[in-house]
């Protein structure tokens, strides 16, 4: 990852990157569970970037990814967009479902909902680390799953016009069973308009 | 004693892996909901021994539909169930009636363990 965003400052992006931090401890213990192995999480990559660039700034082209997408209310409002390569969400299902998603095959609605429901649990954790340094309570909407270019997910998003123009990427580096796993993903939050100055107000930097 | 148990989540993965863990114990799933309007509608009609609720769901969440199912019945053994585990909404849960809470993802003993401290 290369951008950052240049109206943040280092010691606003390392407090920013610190949340990161307890909300992938809590991922990892989440889809440790949800998965039935071991799963540590390395320290996770970090960045926050523009909206537009952040396909570009995550590896990602043209191609249609896997995207779980829910909305934060309560004490921080924004989106939480969770993204994962087609390839790497076939692996997961594999993993979850006992059955094997070869390459091409077809997600049928057991393995949407699997991909949905473990979208939905790592979001989860991050609301429940911002809950927690915010003192407050942060929910999620329903989610929804779709198959799309990353750029749409986010087009989408800034149309809404609560937007901010920032996106905080975590990308979260996976070892199962003591071995690189395959099935990481990318969880962008993307703030309303003013929930981050609040966010980074209330870490008091 | 076999419970009859009504299972609300808009997540059919989630719904599949809780009836087979409560299942393989003994518990009788009766019905399946994926909203809390359904969730309300299934409680009347089904009676239900255990009605696990998840809280995000469309429609009607599962703290409005715990609200609803405690006005049709006071004694009624509601099981909340989230993957946001925050202790401010474990309180509303239990506000709102819940006996239990079980936070996602979880165990087979915590699923067992949350229906058993509901019923007890």
């Amino acid at each position: 990852m290369a951008a950052i965003h240049e109206s943040l400052q280092r010691l606003q992006l390392d407090a920013l990157r610190e949340v990161a931090n307890i909300a992938s401890g809590h991922a990892a213990t989440a889809l440790g569970q949800l998965t039935d192995r071991r799963i540590m999480i390395t320290v996770p990559e970090f960045e926050a970037v523009a909206i537009d660039e952040i396909p570009v700034v995550l590896g990602y082209t043209d191609e249609p990814v896997v995207v779980v997408a829910m909305h934060l209310l309560g004490d921080m409002t924004g989106s939480l967009v969770f993204l994962m390569p087609e390839v790497n969400a076939r692996r997961l299902c594999t993993m979850l479902l006992g059955r094997t998603f070869g390459p091409g095959a077809k997600l049928d609605e057991l393995a949407q909902s699997s991909v949905k429901e473990t979208g939905n649990i790592l979001a989860g954790a991050y609301a429940s680390a911002l809950s927690q340094i915010l003192s407050g309570v942060v929910m999620l909407s329903v989610p929804t799953f779709g198959i799309e270019p990353p750029d749409q997910v986010l087009a989408k998003h800034r149309a809404s016009g609560e937007a901010d123009d920032i996106g905080l990427c975590i990308e979260t580096r996976l070892t199962m069973d003591g071995e690189e796993a395959t099935f990481g993903g990318h969880l962008v939050m993307l703030p309303n308009q003013g929930a981050l100055r609040s966010l980074l107000d209330t870490l008091k930097v | 004693m076999s419970y009859s148990v009504l299972l609300c989540d808009d997540a059919m993965f989630t719904r599949v892996m809780i009836t087979g863990i409560i299942s393989d114990a003994g518990f009788i799933v009766v019905g399946q909901a994926e909203n809390g309007q359904e969730a309300v509608e299934q409680y009347d009609r089904l009676r239900p021994d255990i009605v696990v609720l998840d809280i995000v769901m469309p429609d009607m969440s599962g703290l409005d539909a715990a609200r609803a199912i405690r006005k049709l019945d006071p004694e009624a053994c509601i099981v909340m169930c989230s993957a946001m585990g925050q202790e401010k909404l474990m309180e509303e849960a239990l506000a709102a009636g819940a006996r239990s809470f079980i936070v996602k993802p979880f165990t087979r003993s915590r699923v067992l363990e949350a229906l058993s401290d509901a019923v007890s």
